[in-house]
């Protein structure tokens, strides 16, 4: 019990991770306004 | 995609002193996130997918884009107690200020452009014409509002990449690298920035 409930907390930690990281990926691209030849949008 | 490269920068540092000071790399709960997502699907639409942004017409995409920046400026607000994401804050409210004001584009010199694309064929852009399709409009600097805040700086000419970018993009840059760095630290910063929630 104590080990699943460990696994969780850590799976847990991981997908909040994951959600943290892209929720700044895709603010950070559509905040910014840089413009780059053969790329746009950040 | 400059600006991904904060991202991946500032995460792999701040893994990197969690590592070393044997902690774990803690992240908090960013409030209404959906936000994020809703503001950057028109983006993704007008400005990433080939098949859609060549069908839209510049004064839609306009729109759409303000629309998008207005609910970044709303996830901003949900956010503004977090300090270690005052930066990024600052640098989107500067970049979405001087958009808003320069018709929902954001400004860029000709002498900028003519120095970013020196090989693209004559008349691929013009003066007062949104630039491809990018976020950018090709604008004199005596007729940009708040020239000081439009994508004036480039990258040293050592760098072989062409970009243009504002002072608000610096301040993201410099912000997602920072808060991405902070997180890795230790538990008495975490507790601070738990106290602001």
């Amino acid at each position: 019990m104590k080990s699943l409930s460990m696994l969780s907390g850590k799976f847990g930690s991981k997908v909040r991770l994951v959600i943290f990281v892209l929720t700044l990926v895709l603010f950070v691209l559509a905040a910014g306004a840089p413009f780059a030849t053969g790329s746009v949008g950040g | 995609m400059v600006l991904l490269v904060a991202v991946l920068v500032g995460l792999a540092a701040g893994i990197c002193r969690a590592r070393i000071g044997k902690r774990e790399y803690r992240v908090y709960d960013l409030k209404a996130t959906g936000l994020v997502l809703l503001a950057f699907i028109p983006q993704f639409i007008i400005f990433f997918l080939p098949f859609t942004r060549s069908r839209i017409s510049n004064s839609t995409a306009s729109i759409l884009y303000v629309c998008s920046l207005v609910l970044l400026i709303v996830f901003s607000l949900f956010n503004i107690r977090k300090i270690s994401f005052w930066p990024i804050t600052a640098g989107f409210l500067l970049n979405a200020l001087v958009i808003l004001l320069n018709g929902g584009w954001m400004p860029i010199s000709p002498a900028m452009v003519q120095k970013l694309t020196a090989d693209a064929a004559n008349g691929s852009w013009q003066l007062g014409e949104r630039l491809a399709y990018s976020k950018d409009i090709v604008l004199a600097p005596d007729v940009t509002r708040l020239w000081l805040l439009s994508d004036r700086f480039t990258l040293p000419d050592w760098i072989n990449y062409r970009v243009a970018f504002s002072l608000g993009d610096t301040l993201i840059f410099a912000g997602v690298i920072w808060l991405l760095w902070s997180l890795g630290g230790i538990e008495n910063e975490n507790k601070k920035e738990k106290q602001n929630e």
